[in-house]
């Protein structure tokens, strides 16, 4: 049999990798690196071009320059969020495609191309031809977005042996050397576009997965995204009259690999030159980006992943300490604030032994090599990472599989008739843990037929199975004959375009009513929630503030008492947020209170 | 009907070493898992583990096996008191929690953090005494299991009804640990 290769399908770079004598080894591409920019380029006649040739096309056409799709992958229109790509995003027929001129490509045919190039170059450096693959996701991704990631794989031309997730993979990689030990560790993984947090088990060989969690769109493009959005401030300051200029597609997509390559500059340096000398006729700008404020961008966005390190703790039923490890995987997690912020979450120092970068490739590999047999004394045991149910009467969520059960899995669950002579019934899965249906993820939905029998007597049990790639299968069985039978799952998305054109229509109709009236009494409830906070606050903590803050405050209150009484909206509103800015201070001051109170409660 | 005991080697009693059934389901994992073996049952292997692990689905089990179905209960006396406190604690919980998520204003949310964070204590002495309600359920669930195999049917039955009073202390608590994670995760 032919070999498996190990590959790790990352938003801005992608590696392969393959077992040599017993060992992981990653493979350089045609160009002679390991890592290959996740970047597809359409040229207007002839082959796309794919990693780093795409990349050097980003700033020169950016709008024929694909990058960062695995942040789409799976993902349905109107989910998109706050991405802001150069090039076009749209929509056809209920699925996210991607506009270059007058073609049209969906994420998945683009990770195909991605894909291509990894089999091509690899097949060039081993001298033979590959057509098996183990394909790594994020831990978090649904069963949807990994269903696309396989089939992207597949039409690559391989056999997908696997679909593992990130974080575990970056286990194995740790762990391979390390099979005698007995330990808990929790890998923290914050790439490109996504995070993962998951805390495992090592037993003996035996890898297993306790809890996993994650938000499958956070990562260090949110990083880059806010950084242009502060590069853009700082010109504009300088030269407001070139506003419009900034919109340009080609400046842009400059000023996004000038953002990003400081970004990763700063994590060795205290400061980067930023330099743009011919920013608009002659006019330049030069400007010193100092660490601390690519901190202060860097540090809301780093703290979004807290909760779900907690919430990951709480499932595997550990503490901090309990954990032997944590191992930082994903380019990211270089950046010293990252580093800060994941001790201060896990109260230790980080183990930073393992390359961010090539982890998680590392690790597909030697999966590889256990599925091959090539590995014997390994054992990987994954979980589910999110509860799979179905939609029961009153739109609500009925869990049949919980999050973070060990996979494969199999759960079965009755269905009967809840009317006499009820000939079928529709089931919507869900995947999620919101409790209602509605706020989940829908995988589809398959129909149950009934014998025509009297209510409650017609019973048909559906099994429900997720196997070692995480994906869902489900299976009716005929309760007389036993017989079971693979049910196909109507996809969600076939919602017509008149539909959605409709839904879009109304929602403007409705934004426009009373658009003026609405705005002043939302503005003035604001204001009158907000003065009486900052009184109280006074009484609470106004003894830690400076006369001169004091005093500060009082000028912003009778601003807005004064805004209150002249009926002028916008007045109003500026007052509100200079009362909003000007009472930063006096938050925080309270926050530690309540901290240091719920502190004192707990010591008892 | 498959015995989840047997699947492990172990004797059907109501107390085991998880630790132990842990290490038992790894070094079982390594023959049974697909990658390792294609006809491997690691399916069941799996929910034998998950049924054992959690001491109320163990006892159901270890009941269903000797042919007697527990009749279904209702919670006994001691836990359904906690009913009432629950509902009032989530309630408050839950109302004050709600106009914190859309709160944009830095003063603001601080005052409501406080107010939540205060129905959260509530909440957190309601979860010590559970966890109390708890540990008695395990102490007598070890008691019985000392002169454990018992035929005596008031055993039998006391078996069902710690069952189903851990069941909704097991289900209070993750409600409780949820609304902790849902404040951890707006405050700073």
């Amino acid at each position: 049999m032919s070999q498996i290769v190990g590959i790790d399908l990352g938003t801005t770079n992608s590696l392969i990798g393959v077992m040599d004598s017993g060992f992981p080894i990653l493979l350089a591409d045609s160009e002679g690196f390991r890592l290959t920019p996740s970047i597809v380029h359409f040229p207007v006649s002839g082959e796309p071009l794919v990693g780093r040739p795409a990349g050097r096309m980003k700033a020169i056409s950016p709008e024929r320059t694909v990058f960062s799709v695995k942040r789409l992958m799976g993902i349905r229109p109107g989910e998109t969020g706050k991405d802001n790509f150069p090039f076009r995003v749209a929509d056809a027929q209920g699925k996210t495609t991607i506009v270059i001129g007058d073609q049209t490509v969906t994420p998945e045919e683009v990770s195909t191309i991605i894909l291509r190039k990894l089999k091509a170059d690899a097949e060039k450096s081993l001298g033979s031809a590959i057509d098996r693959a183990v394909i790594t996701v994020p831990a978090y991704f649904n069963d949807l977005q990994r269903q696309a990631t396989k089939r992207a794989g597949e039409a690559a031309g391989f056999t997908v042996e696997r679909i593992i997730n990130e974080p575990t993979a970056a286990a194995l990689a740790y762990g391979l050397d390390r099979l005698k030990d007995r330990a808990k560790i929790a890998v923290y993984d914050l790439g490109g576009g996504t995070f993962d947090i998951s805390i495992l088990e090592l037993n003996e060989g035996v890898f297993r997965v306790l809890s996993t969690n994650g938000n499958t769109r956070l990562g260090g493009d949110d990083i880059d995204r806010d950084l242009v959005r502060l590069l853009e401030e700082r010109i504009t300051a300088r030269y407001p009259e070139i506003r419009h200029e900034l919109k340009d597609p080609l400046f842009s997509a400059r000023l996004r690999e000038l953002a990003h390559d400081a970004k990763l500059r700063l994590s060795d340096e205290n400061g980067v030159q930023i330099e743009i000398p011919f920013l608009s006729g002659n006019r330049r700008f030069n400007y010193l980006l100092s660490r601390q404020e690519l901190d202060a961008i860097t540090r809301p966005i780093v703290r979004r992943t807290r909760s779900h390190c907690l919430r990951s703790m709480d499932d595997a039923k550990v503490a901090p300490r309990d954990l032997d490890e944590v191992i930082l995987v994903g380019g990211v997690t270089r950046m010293p604030i990252v580093r800060q912020l994941v001790a201060e979450i896990f109260q230790r120092l980080p183990n930073t032994s393992q390359n961010p970068d090539e982890a998680v490739a590392v690790g597909a590999t030697i999966q590889a090599g256990i599925i091959s047999g090539e590995i014997q004394s390994v054992v990987l045991l994954d979980v589910t990472p999110l509860s799979l149910g179905v939609e029961t009467f009153g739109g609500l969520m009925n869990v049949i599989i919980p999050r973070n059960t060990t996979i494969p899995c199999k759960a079965g669950e009755m269905f009967t008739n809840a009317v006499a002579y009820q000939r079928s019934m529709r089931i919507k899965v869900l995947q999620g843990e919101r409790e209602l249906a509605k706020d989940n993820w829908e995988l589809g939905s398959f129909e149950i037929e009934f014998a025509p029998v009297p209510k409650g007597v017609a019973r048909v049990g559906i099994q429900f199975e997720i196997d070692a790639n995480g994906i869902l299968h489900v299976l009716a069985r005929d309760v007389s004959t036993g017989q079971q039978t693979l049910l196909d799952l109507a996809s969600a998305v076939d919602v017509s375009d008149e539909a959605v054109e409709q839904m879009i229509a109304e929602s403007v109709d409705h934004a426009f009513e009373d658009m003026s009236e609405r705005v002043w009494t939302e503005t003035s409830i604001k204001s009158n929630e907000l003065l009486p906070a900052v009184k109280s606050a006074l009484t609470l903590v106004g003894d830690q503030l400076t006369e001169a803050d004091k005093q500060e405050i009082d000028g912003l209150v009778k601003a807005v008492n004064e805004a209150l009484d002249s009926k002028d909206i916008q007045r109003l509103k500026s007052a509100n947020a200079a009362l909003d800015q000007g009472t930063q201070h006096l938050a925080t001051l309270l926050i530690d209170r309540a901290m240091s109170e719920a502190e004192r409660r707990r010591a008892g | 009907m498959i015995d989840f005991f047997a699947v492990f080697g172990l004797e059907p009693r109501p107390v085991l070493d998880v630790g132990v059934l842990g290490d038992l389901f790894a070094n079982k994992s390594k023959t049974s898992h697909p990658d390792r073996a294609a006809d491997g049952d690691f399916a069941t292997l799996n929910e034998a583990f998950n049924t054992l692990r959690d001491p109320a689905s163990r006892i159901l089990h270890l009941l269903a096996l000797s042919g007697q179905e527990p009749p279904p209960k209702a919670a006994s006396a001691g836990v359904s008191t906690w009913f009432g406190k629950m509902a009032t604690g989530l309630q408050q919980f839950d109302r004050m929690f709600q106009p914190l998520t859309q709160e944009t204003s830095s003063l603001l949310r601080a005052i409501k953090i406080r107010e939540v964070q205060s129905t959260l204590a509530d909440l957190e002495e309601i979860s010590e005494g559970l966890t109390r309600e708890k540990a008695g359920l395990l102490q007598a669930m070890g008691e019985i299991d000392a002169r454990w195999p018992s035929d005596r049917p008031a055993d039998r039955d006391s078996l069902a009804q710690i069952a189903c009073d851990l069941r909704f202390l097991e289900k209070w608590l993750a409600q409780i640990s949820e609304r902790r994670l849902r404040l951890a995760s707006v405050a700073p």
